[in-house]
């Protein structure tokens, strides 16, 4: 594999290349040559985008409009059909996507208020310890790094009706709020279940960036609060917390995003069900994309691929009105 | 700072070498350059079938290949054709996986495929080749009459393939795609011998209150270990290997087909469909903790694991229980019971062919391939194939069946034995709507049992809105 | 004084006790949420040690009788050998192409001046929004088409794609802190553009290359959702596929699926102890950039 560095050295040992003259180069010549730089150096990135970014972009709008199976040699145009189906025509596309757009709602609601509402005042206490801040900070990160089918396994072996939260809850003499039927098999509890887990997951990255943030206050902008007569409730409320919320919002952000287009965790965890009742929209996407067998449902896959991107473009400029406002 | 800039060894060593920004282009070009050579090196494919003149064969079936190769080395024997046997799972990776190699024309030769649906959409696409003229009489006659149709495009499946969101859209009629490989049906139910005896059942359920009635018995023996399991993550079991039998058997023939038709006198919402539904909802007490939450094999293995008493499933269920420290004669197996005061009080199951092969329309030695085909259907062959897979071949046995199969699955293929009229046949289906999807219906049902969301008239409600939903798009 | 000192707990007028009340309280919340971060690893490794009879009956934390066997097992079994070299080299030539190409872009984003560069990295930035779902159906369809379907190239291409919004970002931000007078000067000596790019700002980079490299090792190893999708020959299956094959196919009992779980699990938390200050860093330097 050439990486710029090797090829950089292949040229130099392979010849004597033209001298720059010495001093500096008329300006105007330097702006060029520092333009054509610049494009050689974004080239590589810009290059792979415009295949798997754009491209895939393109061909995907282009199929929201087809009926196509993926083996047939021709698409079928339908215009705007795809869209209308899956949005409210189709008798047979449209409720699950409905159902599953309310579900998806939910989550959109609950994983960045929960998120939020956990690792910013986790952020706050462990900045207040010394000694075992690094260790517990690798700790707090482990659901990060670990996020992935093995670690959803993992919660559905606890979840189960013979599971350990069940167990811990009959150790604690909670045996009432056992769930018998599992925390996954209960359609009232499943939901919620999984916006725990989804919770679980993200926080680690929020609480670290509240940490970061916390740690790049002046602590002169403190003590003034201090010397007011502030007390710890007080500085956290009303000083710290303002002065991050700029990284509330990109928590925020980064967790509508995460609850908009992930589904990962349903895939694994429960497929949607029981019997529908943690379908989600991105998951309804992928369904239609690679498991109906040789339906033609590739253009509906695509047409809801897309509303969600053009969901997610939408939410994003929000957020960054609201932020602008605020801040 | 520049001090800084001084101490830097290799921007000392840069000042050695004095470069244009000319050279840069090349830099980035060579990066551009292996960008693209990464892509092509990697498109080469390996492996491609027919060069080494071997045959290869695909499956999606890992518990067919041990079966699949004894046979191979058999016919490299006879025929002095090398075949090559290849797994692919689970069902996903294996539609993928026919997708790309068809891209890049490494398909194999053979492959064996879901019968009645996928091989006939391979066929559409021109994945697999037509084999009407291959496929003789006397090729035929090997299977029971109820499989021979099966890959065949008849009038029924020609009309349901004209449905624009049909499957197999642009197949041919009177066009023969597969022959089938293995059989089987659904709706086969099995039973824990020692819980039945410890909960004072000596014989298995005749009929379906004495199967309520035993589910009741064992699960007041044992509330966490003694109710019924069944795959329910995947929804479509319910409803076609457990309320659809029940159903025919109480409605009988035309009164079962009649509650997927527009009729709303008889379909799901009228007292009829509700009738069932309310005969299906009395297992809802019994069910095993989370069975919902349950694949298909988890279901059974829990069931294997004596965490249920009772279990759904086919006729290949019981090599799955084998597999995993069941012993066929730890069990009961039957099909299931039906209502003593229904239209058809003790239904018969009907066989449907559960596998089929194809041939691929791109291999480069089809006679060796069909000559292939042709011997895993010969009686022998197939004989063979099934004590070491464990699996009820699509070839008929003959009379002397169960001395070859075991006693384990002969008991099954009893099941299979009744009059067409008092026969539950799952391969039925031009009542349907078209397009009419199971795993929606099957989620329905689930709400009602074991979810307990809504009532067996609610659920009638939804199911009737349901296949209304799909007659109305096919118009 | 610090701006932890300051944001201490401190309860007017209680003196002593009542801040080492405090602290008490602040240790126990924090441990107790280190306890819920741990709880499913925990189990997972309590079943890993489990053996058959001892995890389809449930109960304790602690294996009664813990045995190596099932992890011993499951390893040999279920070629999680190879599956670990198959997950090692997609993660690799990820992380190489990764850091080649964003460093690069980074580069010239930061530093360099041309027509087009804001807009540019503009439309970098709203490729953090498009939901994988959307490309990954014509990702798969494209790879088809070039015969890269199945492929580990199939993967590593669209994985460094992907990253491209958070890499461009923190890329930039770092050579963006970069004193411009280093490069003015090197210049003057001549450098060309490329030279100072790799012997100027690379080596002042490494902290944020090596967070590029974390933040993309991680979700590359665990990745599952195209992996799954495209790949289709276990030879090339990679750690996470072989999990889930494990579990689709050979059903087995939740003391072998932990026992993988943990064999995917264990070297990314590795990492995570030897290298956790650079995540620290490299995300400081995100929020500031």
């Amino acid at each position: 594999m050439t990486t710029p560095e090797t090829a950089e050295r292949r040229t130099v040992s392979g010849g004597e290349s033209r001298r720059t003259p010495s001093g500096a180069p008329p300006r105007r010549r330097r702006i060029r040559t520092e333009a054509v730089s610049g494009y050689l150096f974004v080239a590589p990135a810009v290059i792979l985008f415009s295949v798997m970014g754009l491209y895939t972009i393109g061909y995907g709008f282009a199929l929201s409009f087809a009926h196509w199976n993926g083996f047939t040699p021709t698409w079928k145009w339908v215009g705007l059909d795809n869209y209308a189906d899956l949005l409210w025509r189709d008798p047979v596309y449209a409720p699950p996507v409905q159902a599953a757009a309310l579900n998806t709602l939910w989550v959109m609601i609950f994983v960045p208020l929960l998120t939020v509402a956990v690792s910013f005042p986790l952020a706050v206490l462990l900045n207040q310890v010394r000694r075992l801040q690094g260790v517990l900070r690798s700790i707090y990160f482990v659901p990060y790094v670990t996020s992935g089918i093995a670690v959803y396994f993992a919660w559905r072996y606890i979840l189960q009706p013979e599971g350990a939260i069940n167990f811990l809850l009959g150790t604690l003499g909670l045996g009432s709020l056992q769930e018998p039927q599992g925390w996954l098999g209960n359609p009232d509890t499943a939901l919620a279940t999984l916006i725990v887990v989804i919770v679980w997951g993200n926080v680690p990255v929020a609480m670290l960036l509240y940490l970061t943030g916390l740690q790049s206050i002046n602590p002169s902008v403190l003590e003034a609060a201090q010397l007011d007569g502030a007390g710890w409730w007080r500085t956290n409320v009303s000083v710290i917390w303002p002065l991050l919320m700029p990284l509330t919002g990109i928590n925020v952000l980064l967790n509508l995003r995460e609850s908009l287009h992930g589904f990962q965790t349903f895939l694994v965890m429960t497929n949607g069900g029981p019997a529908q009742h943690t379908n989600v929209l991105g998951l309804e996407a992928y369904r239609l994309a690679f498991l109906e067998n040789l339906n033609p449902t590739l253009g509906l896959a695509s047409a809801l691929g897309w509303m969600l991107f053009v969901v997610a473009i939408v939410l994003a400029l929000i957020n960054l009105r609201v932020l602008r406002s605020r801040v | 700072m520049f001090d800084y800039l001084n101490e830097h060894s290799e921007v000392r060593a840069m000042r050695r070498h004095h470069f244009g920004t000319a050279k840069l282009a090349a830099v980035a070009v060579a990066t551009a350059l292996s960008l693209s050579a990464l892509t092509a090196c990697g498109g080469g494919g390996s492996g491609g079938s027919g060069s080494s003149g071997a045959l290869e064969m695909w499956t999606f079936k890992q518990s067919h290949v041990a079966g699949l190769q004894a046979a191979a080395a058999d016919f490299e024997k006879s025929a002095g054709v090398k075949v090559k046997i290849e797994a692919y799972t689970p069902d996903d990776a294996f539609a993928t996986k026919i997708q790309s190699s068809a891209k890049t024309g490494d398909l194999p030769d053979v492959m064996e495929t879901h019968s009645d649906g996928e091989d006939l959409g391979f066929g559409a696409s021109g994945i697999a080749a037509e084999l009407t003229s291959v496929v003789n009489d006397a090729w035929l006659a090997r299977y029971p009459e109820t499989v021979r149709t099966s890959g065949y495009v008849d009038a029924a499946k020609f009309k349901e393939s004209q449905d624009d969101g049909s499957k197999m859209h642009g197949v041919k009629q009177g066009a023969r795609h597969s022959v089938p490989f293995t059989i089987g049906t659904f709706g086969i139910v099995y039973a824990n011998k020692k819980m039945l005896t410890d909960a004072g059942i000596a014989r298995p359920p005749a009929t379906w209150a004495e199967f309520v009635e035993a589910l009741k018995a064992t699960h007041a023996k044992d509330a966490k270990n003694g109710g019924l399991a069944l795959g329910l993550k995947v929804p479509d079991t319910g409803i076609t290997w457990l309320a659809q039998p029940l159903a025919y058997s109480m409605l009988g023939r035309s009164g079962y087909e009649a509650l997927f038709g527009k009729d709303k006198a008889a379909n799901w919402s009228s007292p009829n469909g509700v009738k069932v539904l309310q005969a299906y909802d009395q297992v809802t007490p019994y069910w095993m903790p989370g069975t919902q939450t349950l694949g298909i094999d988890e279901a059974d293995q829990a069931f294997a694991q004596g965490k249920a008493a009772w279990l759904v499933g086919g006729t290949f269920t019981l090599a799955f229980l084998g597999q995993n420290g069941m012993k066929p004669d730890d069990v009961y197996a039957f099909g299931l019971p039906g209502d003593a005061a229904g239209k058809v009080p003790d239904p018969a199951l009907g066989p449907l062919a559960l596998t089929s092969l194809i041939l691929s329309a791109t291999s480069k030695q089809p006679e060796n391939a069909k000559k292939w085909m042709e011997y895993l259907s010969q009686p022998e062959v197939a004989a063979k194939f099934s004590k070491a897979s464990t699996d009820l071949p699509a070839t008929e046995l003959g009379a002397e069946s169960s001395s070859i199969v075991g006693p384990a699955l002969a008991s099954l293929l009893d099941s299979f034995k009744g009059t067409p009229e008092g026969t539950y046949d799952p391969r039925r289906r031009e009542f349907f709507p078209p397009g009419y999807k199971q795993d929606k219906a099957g989620a329905i049902l689930v709400d009602m049992s074991p979810l307990k969301k809504v009532t067996p008239e609610q659920t009638g409600q939804k199911l009737t809105e349901l296949t209304e939903s799909f007659w109305a798009t096919s118009q | 004084m610090t701006a932890a000192d300051l944001a201490a707990p401190r309860s007017p007028g209680t003196g002593a006790t009542g801040r080492i009340a405090a602290r008490a309280i602040v240790l126990l919340l924090l441990l107790g949420y280190a306890l819920v971060s741990l709880y499913p690893f925990l189990w997972m490794v309590s079943a890993a040690f489990k053996n058959q009879i001892e995890v389809v009956r449930g109960g304790h934390l602690i294996p009664e009788s813990p045995t190596l066997d099932t992890l011993i097992d499951t390893w040999n079994k279920l070629h999680f050998f190879d599956y670990f070299l198959n997950s090692l080299l997609v993660t690799t030539y990820t992380v190489v192409l990764t850091l080649a190409v964003y460093a690069a872009a980074g580069y010239a984003f930061a530093v360099l001046r041309f027509k087009g560069r804001t807009a540019l990295s503009r439309l970098f930035m709203a490729l953090l929004f498009v939901p994988g779902v959307t490309v990954m159906l014509p990702i798969v369809i494209l790879e088809n088409q070039l015969g890269l379907l199945g492929t580990h190239w199939g993967l590593v291409l669209p994985f460094v794609n992907g990253g491209a919004p958070m890499c461009i970002l923190l890329m930039t931000a770092t050579f963006s802190a970069v004193p411009a007078e280093l490069r003015e000067s090197a210049r003057v000596d001549g450098a060309s553009e490329f030279r100072i790019f790799a012997a100027i700002y690379l080596p002042l980079a490494k902290p944020a290359l090596i967070t590029v490299a974390l933040l993309t090792v991680i979700p590359t190893w665990n990745e599952y959702l195209l992996t799954r999708v495209s790949l289709n020959d276990p030879e090339t299956y990679t750690l996470p596929l072989g999990l889930q094959t494990l579990a689709s196919e050979n059903v087995p009992q939740y003391n072998n699926l932990m026992a993988g779980a943990l064999i995917v699990v264990v070297p990314v938390v590795l990492l995570l102890l030897f290298l956790q200050r650079y995540f620290v860093n490299g995300l400081l330097g995100a929020v500031k950039g």
